[in-house]
């Protein structure tokens, strides 16, 4: 049996306790806004989080306050279930290259705590938000968000190698373990990636780690989106292996030309004669290149993918080699209804947010409209209020064929439909 | 036996060749790589493409009759054992490729190609699919999503799960759904996920999109020998302390080098205590770097020899010797079970000690060939079928072994999956709740129960009221099936 830590370190491990995440900046622990005479519940342990989730009300589950808007509102929500008490590292395990983390743990903090060992979890999404607001462990991976090294490393649901989990009946339970490589049994953090706290409380998830890069080194190239799907397939072919390759451009000129960030971790020699033969492959195309002054990775592009206050965010889903139609439909939806956009492309995975500023609501939705009606899986990020006023946060659409399946899912696990009800994929 | 009625509508879905009614040619499927275990289905089918297979499953969802699908039939923990009033599924005749990808990376193929049939279809545009299970010159993808299969460069480069894009398969009501639509995330909750490693559970694989990779620049290739297995584990832990993730690193100890030297003459050394093949893969400068680098960790260690394999032929030599260890354990014993246990990495001492122990307590030998890098062992119980008692011995001493690793904090299977084999011990990895909201989800898919019953998930039947040691399946006491 796997022991759980419920909110004290084994006996054994070298566990470090981690100081207290940041609560969301509304203070009182208010709900999203339009909500009134909402409890605020925030278990400090596995049976007081066990306990928060049961009971009558519809909970809404609170991280850092990060993704709140991520899906369609919730409905009706009566408790917010807040895991800013759930702060614990629970072990870390440098010479397996495993960590289990309690999910109120912000991002940040762990990178912290794990680059002491000069290891980290591999993955950056935006650590704040616009607000400065921290982006939780439990958070990420109930959003599944992602960000530009995704291509080297993978997503949440490639990081997670087990989770504890608490359902609304107050079940307890444990999905995968604590080693890397494990068969055993269904792979529900599968499940739980990206469920946007509409199945289970996440209360703990153990991750397997990476050993933090020496170096990086990153250029730039100017294309416009489909030459920098060229360009992408051009490095890749060449057998330059590139952690990261965001393509981001506003989207007001004619071309949707921008910039095309290439990003080589490595030793420092070798990063350094990767960036130069990715530099060389497109001066041969008779492409501009640069190198990036300021924190590009850190900073700008985070704050690009995460989107301001007065900005929604839209992330599409293609097949990379059309991702270009994407920038271009935004491009015209964007001129259309006198909004302005930006485009910010994974360009070998084939995932892009377009954020769009200005205008109304109203404006902001008929880009949604527009990419949907040009093929594309268009979703809301964060947005400005009164978007869902004018569009579903998933689709336009058919519900994908197996949807039936994703209902009959959430009614197992959430019978009574409590956890934040409304919110999911096809009203869930 | 499945119902009349039921072969008689199988026989209006498939051709002639797709349908199996003798007993002596029903035996063919009796068993897949776990020969243990045998058990004659009630009907065999053999369909062609995804439609029939949809009809198929709906056939059988309205006769209520279980349904068992089968890849290559290499599976080792009985994942493709039939049931004897079911219908067992063959997916070898979906075996055509339908889409070559390389602008996107990607690749649409039916369940019944080969694993090493998808990196040799693409590796013209210089590309390859990195999970490589080392029967994979046989054995299918439909069975590695059915598993999650790893292989030796599952450390870096994941398991199955990490390289499927989409899935298209049929529900256990026979619907045809896609999980996933080939790109990178999946629509609503992953479904895609959890089907992956869901061993025949939940539903029947008729096409995957599977994800491709560049070839690496480089590839380097050393052999390490060391006194014992444990001072191969510094090693191990040395390499992974100086920020290295190897693409392989893979351990044999003494007795297992001997069979592959018997049987494949791949240049280890015989008086070696242990075996540590490392390889690394990339830039070519971080190879070079990298690999040098192991060099001198494995010889302050106490390395006794170290060998480079850097020509394609001579790595390629290496790893046969290692892929052929089960199949050369035949040149030390009649017979052998092979266990799966996964143990975190720095437990390996202290599990390979253990292991000896017991092993000598039930007077049998173990061979031990592992996946260094992620503490995935294979130990290889041998024994002598001839030899009263030997065989319930090697079986109990066996599933110990899985308990031990679960003990350890690691986990019953790494990569071959709990099937038949592994139900019974599941409790012991696992609270009552966890195995009650696996349940509640495969009952969600599956509400009726009938896509490969009695697998993943102990039951009363397959394991009496209380889980422990083996103890023999019911059908076996009943006469039905018999162990080998």
């Amino acid at each position: 049996m796997i022991a759980i830590a419920d909110g004290e370190p084994h006996a054994h491990d070298r566990a470090a306790t981690l100081p207290p995440a940041r609560l969301p900046v509304r203070g009182d622990g208010a709900p999203p806004d339009g909500e009134a005479n909402v409890e605020v519940a925030r278990p400090t342990s596995l049976a007081e989080a066990a306990e928060a989730v049961t009971g009558s009300g519809r909970v809404l589950l609170r991280g850092g306050g990060t993704k709140l808007d991520w899906g369609a509102p919730a409905e009706g929500v009566e408790r917010v279930v807040d895991t800013g008490g759930l702060n614990r590292m629970v072990r870390h395990d440098p010479a397996d290259l495993t960590a289990t983390v309690q999910a109120g743990v912000s991002l940040a903090e762990l990178q912290a705590e794990l680059g002491r060992s000069s290891q980290w979890l591999a993955l950056d999404p935006p650590l704040h938000d616009h607000a400065g607001r921290a982006a939780t462990v439990g958070g990420v991976v109930a959003a599944a968000d992602h960000g530009p090294r995704r291509l080297a490393y993978g997503a949440p649901r490639d990081q997670v190698i087990g989770a504890t989990f608490a359902l609304a009946d107050g079940t307890v339970a444990r999905t995968g373990g604590n080693v890397i490589k494990n068969v055993a049994g269904y792979d529900l953090a599968k499940l739980l990636c990206g469920s946007l706290g509409t199945l289970a409380l996440i209360v703990d998830v153990t991750v397997r780690l990476q050993p933090l890069p020496e170096a990086s080194a990153t250029v730039g190239v100017h294309t416009t989106p489909a030459q920098a799907h060229r360009v992408w397939l051009a490095v890749s072919d060449a057998q330059l292996e590139p952690a990261a390759a965001d393509h981001v451009a506003d989207l007001g000129s004619g071309d949707q030309a921008g910039w095309l960030w290439l990003r080589f971790d490595g030793s420092e020699t070798v990063v350094t004669e990767q960036a130069r033969r990715a530099a060389t492959l497109a001066a041969d195309q008779g492409l501009e290149t640069t190198t990036p002054e300021g924190p590009l990775w850190d900073d700008t592009l985070m704050s690009s993918l995460a989107g301001g206050a007065d900005e929604t965010v839209v992330a599409i889903s293609t097949v990379p080699n059309v991702g270009s139609r994407v920038a271009a439909t935004a491009a015209r939806a964007a001129a259309d209804a006198g909004v302005e956009a930006r485009c910010h492309s994974h360009v070998a995975l084939g995932l892009h947010r377009v954020v769009v500023a200005g205008g109304a609501a109203a404006d902001h939705a008929a880009v949604v409209a527009a990419l949907r009606a040009d093929g594309h899986r268009a979703e809301l990020r964060r947005r400005v209020a009164g978007v869902d006023d004018h569009t579903d946060a998933w689709t336009d659409g058919p519900l994908p064929g197996a949807w039936p399946l994703m209902r009959a899912v959430k009614q197992r696990l959430d019978p009574d439909r409590r956890l934040a009800p409304g919110r999911f994929l096809g009203g869930l | 036996m499945v119902p009349t009625a039921l072969v008689d509508e199988l026989a209006t879905i498939v051709d002639e060749r797709g349908l199996i009614t003798a007993p002596e040619q029903r035996a063919t499927y009796e068993c897949d790589g776990l020969t243990g275990y045998r058990c004659e289905p009630g009907a065999v089918v053999l369909p062609t493409d995804a439609e029939q297979v949809a009809a198929v499953v709906a056939a059988c969802a309205r006769h209520d009759t279980p349904f068992v699908a089968r890849g290559a039939g290499t599976g080792l923990s009985a994942g493709a054992l039939p049931h004897p009033d079911g219908v067992l599924i063959g997916l070898s005749r979906l075996r055509r490729i339908l889409s070559v990808d390389p602008a996107n990376r990607r690749i649409l193929v039916e369940p019944g190609v080969t694993n090493s049939e998808v990196s040799a279809a693409v590796g013209p545009h210089g590309l390859y699919y990195a999970p490589d299970p080392s029967s994979q010159i046989v054995c299918s993808i439909g069975g590695n999503v059915a598993e999650n299969s790893g292989g030796a460069h599952c450390l870096k480069y994941g398991f199955t799960t990490n390289h499927v894009l989409g899935l298209e398969v049929v529900t256990p009501d026979g619907e045809v759904v896609w999980l996933g639509d080939g790109g990178a995330d999946p629509p609503g909750y992953d479904l895609r996920g959890l089907v992956i490693g869901s061993e025949g559970t939940l539903a029947v694989v008729t096409k995957v999109w599977l994800r491709l990779l560049a070839r690496p620049e480089t590839t380097r290739t050393l052999v390490a020998d060391f006194a014992s297995p444990t001072e191969g584990g510094h090693a191990v832990s040395a390499i992974v302390g100086a920020g290295i993730i190897p693409a392989a690193v893979e351990m044999m100890d003494n007795l297992a080098i001997q069979a592959c030297e018997a049987d494949a003459a791949a240049g280890f050394s015989t008086d070696a205590g242990a075996a540590l093949i490392v390889e690394v893969d990339g830039p070519a400068a971080q190879c070079d770097a990298d690999i040098a680098r192991v060099e001198r960790l494995c010889r302050d260690v106490g390395a006794s020899h170290i060998r480079y394999a850097n020509d394609p032929g001579e790595r390629a030599r290496v790893w046969r010797g290692r892929k052929a260890a089960f199949a050369a354990m035949g040149r030390l014993s009649r017979q052998y079970f092979v266990q799966d246990g996964v143990i975190p990495r720095t437990k390996l001492g202290q599990c390979l000690a253990t292991i000896a122990d017991m092993a000598a307590e039930a007077g049998l030998r173990v061979a031990n060939v592992f996946h260094a890098g992620d503490g995935n062992l294979h130990p290889l119980v041998l024994y002598d079928d001839r030899v009263d008692g030997e065989p319930e011995r090697a079986e109990k001493l066996a599933t110990a072994i899985a308990e031990l690793c679960v003990e350890l904090g690691g986990s019953l299977t790494g990569e071959h999956g709990v099937g038949a084999d592994k139900a019974c011990s599941m409790p012991k990895m696992f609270s009552d709740a966890d195995l009650d909201v696996m349940a509640r989800v495969r009952t969600a898919i599956d509400p009726h129960g009938l896509a490969n019953p009695d697998k993943i998930l102990p039951t009363p039947r397959l394991c009496g009221e209380r889980p422990g040691p083996y103890r023999p399946h019911p059908l076996e006491e009943a006469g039905v099936i018999e162990r080998m």
